[in-house]
């Protein structure tokens, strides 16, 4: 009777052990997958300041000429020099906020895990614009 | 005795072959020749930044010293505590030699606040004599990692900057890279902390 009941047991204590598992799995690989993300879209960091920092020097320029074209042109690469510092800015705000999960529950990391890795996607995809309107931009 | 011979003579050609270990470190980046004819070698340009105890730190700083460089960010949850734990073994075996220094700076300026920056420091325990981390305006920031990064690349093709590579760069006393390593790999950080002696030994013959 009691190796009876002994098996049930057994077997619930390992589907729970195995889900606990199963979950900790899944937030280190979200854990990592937000890291990665991460990496991959600061490649993007020194590439984007670069071309703030030729766009800037060329605003000072235009400033000195002051033709309508001149004054269109730096319009358009203030605004673009504007765009591209709210990705700097709002990377840096992510990495001040970011912190690994290791005291949360498995539940509270996973969903805190998918808030910051969708940040980081926004936040990619904004470098990835920024790039990609100073391009059109660049003569 | 032929074989003996062969055994020998076959050494000494492995040996020769191999790395020089008592060789200058060659001079890293782009060159020009002067009209004389007198090679020109890119150096580190003037910077002027404000580091963890709110001091001026400049090319003057590292007058007659060698130096590491890199750039970091204290809220960087993936490559910077790689590269602080091998910039700290550095620190730790170059600790009392006046010859060497170490210079981090912070790429966010907006939060790598001095205060911010001393805190960093004093939770490793740092001698800030030795080790200056500094911040300063975002754009001047980032031009000097294009110097330095520009000048340390592997790939002439490739474009500065930090890049988020983690690298560790060397500088001599002419304001000269002249060794760069992979700041989250502890193999290629030991690489760097011999390129790092044979360097004091270059530069400071009658020295230690």
């Amino acid at each position: 009777m009691r190796t009876f009941l002994l098996f049930p047991l057994a077997f619930f204590c390992l589907s729970l052990f195995t889900v606990a598992c199963d979950d900790r799995a899944k937030v280190q690989l979200l854990q990592k997958e937000t890291e990665d993300l991460h990496d991959d879209a600061m490649k993007g960091m020194s590439v984007i300041n670069r071309v703030a920092r030729n766009f800037k020097k060329e605003v000072a320029e235009l400033d000195s000429i002051g033709t309508t074209t001149a004054l269109e042109r730096k319009a358009a690469l203030l605004t673009v020099i504007e765009q591209m510092e709210k990705a700097e800015n709002d990377m840096m705000a992510w990495m001040a906020e970011y912190k690994a999960p290791d005291s949360l529950s498995t539940t509270e990391a996973l969903k805190y895990l998918q808030d910051q890795y969708q940040k980081m996607q926004k936040n990619q995809a904004d470098i990835k614009a920024a790039m990609h309107a100073a391009k059109s931009l660049a003569k | 005795m032929y074989k003996q011979v062969c055994f020998f003579a076959l050494i000494l050609l492995i040996a020769a072959c191999g790395p020089n270990v008592d060789a200058p470190l060659p001079i890293l980046g782009e060159r020009d020749v002067a009209p004389n004819g007198d090679t020109i070698y890119r150096s580190i340009p003037n910077f002027a930044f404000v580091d963890q105890d709110s001091q001026l730190v400049n090319n003057a700083t590292f007058d007659g010293k060698i130096y590491a460089v890199d750039f970091f960010f204290i809220h960087c949850p993936t490559i910077c505590p790689k590269v602080k734990a091998n910039g700290l073994r550095i620190y730790q075996k170059f600790l009392n030699d006046d010859r060497f220094m170490l210079l981090s700076h912070s790429i966010d300026t907006k939060n790598d606040t001095v205060a911010a920056l001393k805190r960093h420091a004093d939770k490793l325990n740092i001698d800030a004599k030795k080790w200056r981390f500094v911040t300063g305006a975002r754009d001047s920031i980032f031009g000097i990692a294009d110097d330095y990064f520009s000048i340390a690349k592997e790939n002439p093709d490739a474009p500065g900057g930090f890049d988020h590579s983690g690298r560790i760069i060397l500088v001599d006393k002419n304001r000269h890279v002249r060794a760069f390593c992979n700041g989250t790999d502890a193999e290629d950080t030991d690489r760097f902390i011999r390129d790092i002696e044979r360097l004091l030994k270059e530069q400071f013959p009658a020295n230690k």
